[in-house]
């Protein structure tokens, strides 16, 4: 008895200094957030009168909202893209014999773990010469080529625990291919798919490399580079507390996304390992 | 309702493996006609191709009077049971059953009208809106027969459909199999490893080994005029004794006794005969000779040591041993027989005898075997040397 009360204040006493640790800097962010302009050097964790002017100011300058904009639209479609490419990829992986799968599956691996900063050099002239500098594609296009290998084998790792005897019932039931595939192979392999959306998503909406490297304007940048070229109101004032507006405002979308899909995406990490 | 017409349908891998050489049988309409043979014989291929699955990579393959080999098996109108049932996790009983229907753009009345029939017929009405995951194996089984059933196929496939059952429930599942394709008198293809299945649901059976189908017949006469040592072995539990035996003239000469051949037995052997022969006896061909009277003049009388006795009520299996100086396995081919019961392994005999027998294990026991119900095989092709051309 006295043991196990121990071993629970050990656990929730351990479980409270890491949620502090990794909450501290996000709590501090809001707190900025709220801080009035005058009080943002103060250095007190709670703000003396908490002020919605950051937020307001942030939503006033075309600068940040476009910028949302084109995080949404980018993320949204990146996703899109690589989940759908990376299902079909994955999808013929599994089943098909062909020649030089191995190789093929190998050199996914290796683009995804292709450092990024080692292309964005050649990368920004080719996009110049290609006029996809400054543009939404621009930035789909990598994101999904970084992102596609690892969606590939999530999804992959999750057809393969699909019996192959489904597809050839319903074909046999006259289904054709695609639509075996699409009524039931695609539904089974649903919290794969949601695994792989949620870790595009969250690759894409938090580049901060390629964003401001390929953007220009406010045509294409995204919040993670726009965030770096907020300036105060005057040249002698921070904007310390737009960013830090800003800040709260991006990870809103996230936390929301995670929150939803959480038991989704707990069920797919997992499933894959067991058969159920 | 329809005629399937195999002819001479191969199948060859691309590494060069021949997994069905020349199949050649056709299934009449309305048959229930069973593929069997030891695992990897082709059967799964060769019901592949029928459905399907599988390309055909020779021959014709005829549904009706339609030449089905490049058509899509979605066209087919073929319904198939999978050994592992290949039920739609995700959805519901009524939804699996209803899955083919739906995807012929079938109305919904008329998909709830045929759903619902072969619910009532499978007794599945009470588990329409359950999940497979929350069935049993039996109940995944019955869905699985009505998804087949509600498409009203050409022809009902089954591939080892009772495999994964116990073996109390398959044998519960085999007799509504049966009844059901009495009921709807569809042309069946069942594929099966299981020869006593075989025998028990087919109207015609056919034997693959190795790709090669053996013998095309009704079990009656796969039984009693198996075409070669391997249907032979194959068919038949306990599988049919085997034993190396020397022919001369009118007498065979087995490990434990001599027996002159009856008339209707010469007559039936053709001209070149080896000296050497595969002597294949059913173990209910042997009789405790003390409970014989008259009949025993039609055989021949030994006396042996009994080994084990098994008895089962209705039963009664006595095992004994032959000393011979040749083994049938070096004799003859019978390696993959082993994949069924072992044809007297080692010079074991199993004799099938009236359990109002007193016979006792260790006893000296004096036995009878039938000279009428011998089987002669050549042993180096395997060919029964009495085998009759035309069906009993």
């Amino acid at each position: 008895m006295e043991e196990r009360r121990g071993n629970r204040l050990f656990w929730g006493l351990g479980a409270v200094v890491v949620v502090i640790y990794a909450l501290v800097p996000v709590a501090w962010i809001v707190s900025l957030s709220l801080k009035e302009p005058a009080d943002l050097t103060d250095g007190k964790f709670f703000p003396r009168s908490v002020s919605l002017e950051n937020y307001r100011s942030i939503f006033d300058s075309s600068q940040f909202t476009s910028a949302l904009r084109n995080s949404i639209g980018i993320a949204l479609l990146s996703t899109l893209i690589a989940v759908v490419l990376a299902m079909f990829a994955a999808y013929a992986i599994v089943r098909l014999e062909f020649a030089g799968k191995a190789v093929l599956l190998a050199g996914a691996l290796a683009i995804a773990m292709f450092p990024p900063i080692s292309v964005i050099g050649p990368l920004f002239n080719m996009w110049r010469s290609l006029h996809l500098y400054d543009t939404w594609p621009g930035l789909i296009i990598p994101y999904m080529t970084f992102t596609l290998p690892l969606a590939i084998w999530t999804l992959s790792a999750f057809f393969r625990e699909i019996p192959w005897d489904l597809d050839k019932a319903a074909r046999v039931d006259g289904a054709t291919p695609f639509q075996a595939f699409r009524k039931v192979i695609a539904p089974l392999a649903a919290p794969g798919v949601f695994t792989s959306a949620i870790l595009v998503f969250i690759f894409a909406w938090n580049d901060f490399l390629f964003a401001i490297t390929l953007t220009s304007t406010e045509r294409a940048r995204t919040v993670p580079a726009a965030l770096a070229f907020f300036s105060g109101d005057s040249q002698f004032e921070q904007p310390t507390g737009s960013i830090a507006a800003a800040a709260v405002v991006v990870t809103i979308p996230i936390i929301i996304m995670v929150l939803v899909f959480q038991r989704r995406i707990v069920a797919g990490l997992t499933s894959g390992a067991v058969k159920g | 309702m329809a005629v399937i017409e195999v002819d001479s349908v191969s199948k060859r891998f691309p590494d060069g493996t021949v997994a069905v050489d020349s199949a050649d049988f056709t299934i009449e309409d309305g048959e229930f006609f069973i593929l069997v043979g030891p695992s990897g014989c082709g059967k799964s291929t060769l019901l592949n191709m029928i459905v399907g699955l599988e390309d055909i990579s020779d021959g014709t393959l005829k549904i009706g009077d339609r030449v089905v080999n490049d058509v899509d098996p979605k066209d087919r109108n073929l319904a198939m049971v999978f050994q592992n049932y290949a039920l739609y996790p995700h959805l519901t009983v009524r939804e699996n059953m209803a899955f083919p229907l739906r995807l012929r753009k079938v109305p919904d009345e008329e998909v709830n009208r045929r759903v619902d029939e072969a619910a009532r017929i499978l007794e599945l009405t009470e588990l329409l809106d359950r999940k497979p995951a929350a069935m049993s194996g039996g109940q995944r089984q019955r869905v699985a027969m009505g998804r087949a059933i509600v498409r009203e196929p050409d022809a009902f496939l089954f591939d080892e459909p009772l495999s994964n059952l116990d073996a109390k429930l398959r044998v519960q599942m085999r007799t509504e199999i049966a009844r059901l394709q009495n009921r709807f008198g569809t042309t069946t293809v069942y594929v099966t490893h299981d020869q006593v299945e075989a025998m028990t649901l087919a109207d015609r059976v056919a034997v693959m080994r190795k790709g090669v189908v053996q013998q095309v017949a009704s079990p009656k006469e796969l039984y009693n005029n198996p075409v070669n040592l391997f249907v032979a072995g194959f068919i038949g539990s306990p599988a049919m004794n085997m034993m190396p035996g020397d022919l001369q003239g009118d007498t065979l000469r087995l490990p434990m006794v001599e027996v002159k051949l009856p008339e209707e037995v010469r007559s039936r052997l053709g001209g070149d005969v080896p000296e050497k022969v595969v002597v294949g006896i059913r173990p209910e061909h042997f009789q405790d000779a003390a409970l014989l009277g008259e009949a025993a003049a039609h055989g021949a009388t030994f006396t042996t040591k009994v080994d084990v006795v098994e008895w089962l009520g209705s039963e009664l299996y006595v095992h004994f041993q032959v000393a011979s100086d040749t083994d049938v396995a070096e004799l003859a081919d019978v390696s993959d027989l082993g994949t069924v019961d072992t044809p007297a392994a080692g010079g074991d005999v199993v004799a099938r005898i009236d359990p109002a027998s007193g016979l006792t294990k260790g006893q000296e026991a004096e036995l009878w075997l039938d000279a009428r119900r011998i089987l002669l095989f050549d042993p180096s092709s395997g060919r029964n040397l009495l085998h009759s051309g035309e069906e009993e």
